[in-house]
């Protein structure tokens, strides 16, 4: 006979037991069980089985485990943010001192310091069209009208 | 066959273009004349500035 939960007292009459084969539990009747006040304390305080209690504790400790994984990825994940972030930033700064560093060079080679108050003019002739197959005639008109002037 | 001139200021940023087109048998045609500045295009029709989209300040001469 497997021994009884101790929240339960078991009258004995001299009744035979019978046994729960759902829970594993030798019984002698349902008259002779009744919750005692200790017993009903005992299920309060969570004596009620320790398998209970121990499915309990491994689930908080798996969710404290997952929110664990789960900060420490938030952590990792927002300084590779930063630091892709501040890299980002040099980049466009440097980029731009390049670009600021280009157009002043720009502007000293096409002599805008000599400008003044002057206007730059610019003429461009081109000629538009595909060129035609080798050895085919071409108008005269397409050529020699492509020059180009600058003045400052 | 197209004529440019170009016209830019460098103390306002602005130059104005002038393209004529000719074919031969036709034209020249009225010239298209464009201000641009850093930000804005437009385009003259007459004696009115017509605004022009953004993607016609990456045209060049």
């Amino acid at each position: 006979m497997l021994p009884a939960a101790p929240w339960l007292e078991r009258k004995d009459d001299g009744v035979p037991e019978k046994r729960a084969a759902s829970h594993g539990l030798a019984l002698t009747n349902k008259a002779d069980l009744r919750l005692t006040p200790g017993a009903t304390r005992s299920v309060e305080s969570g004596a009620l089985g320790s398998h209970s209690k121990y499915g309990v504790c491994y689930a908080v400790a798996v969710i404290r485990r997952f929110f664990l994984a789960a900060f420490v990825w938030f952590l990792l994940d927002s300084t590779g943010f930063i630091a892709w972030q501040a890299a980002g930033q040099a980049g466009a700064e440097s980029a731009t001192q390049n670009a600021a560093a280009l157009l002043a060079r720009a502007k000293e080679v096409m002599g805008f310091a000599r400008v003044g108050q002057s206007v730059v003019h610019y003429q461009l002739r081109r000629r538009n069209g595909a060129e035609l197959p080798i050895g085919s005639h071409l108008p005269a008109f397409f050529f020699g009208h492509e020059r180009q002037r600058s003045l400052v | 066959m197209n004529v440019n001139e170009a016209w830019f200021d460098p103390q306002t940023g602005v130059d104005r273009v002038s393209t004529q087109t000719t074919f031969p048998g036709g034209g020249p045609f009225p010239p298209q004349v464009t201000l641009r500045d850093a930000t804005r295009a437009f385009m003259q029709a007459e004696k009115n500035l017509n605004p022009l989209p953004a993607t016609s300040m990456n045209h060049a001469i």
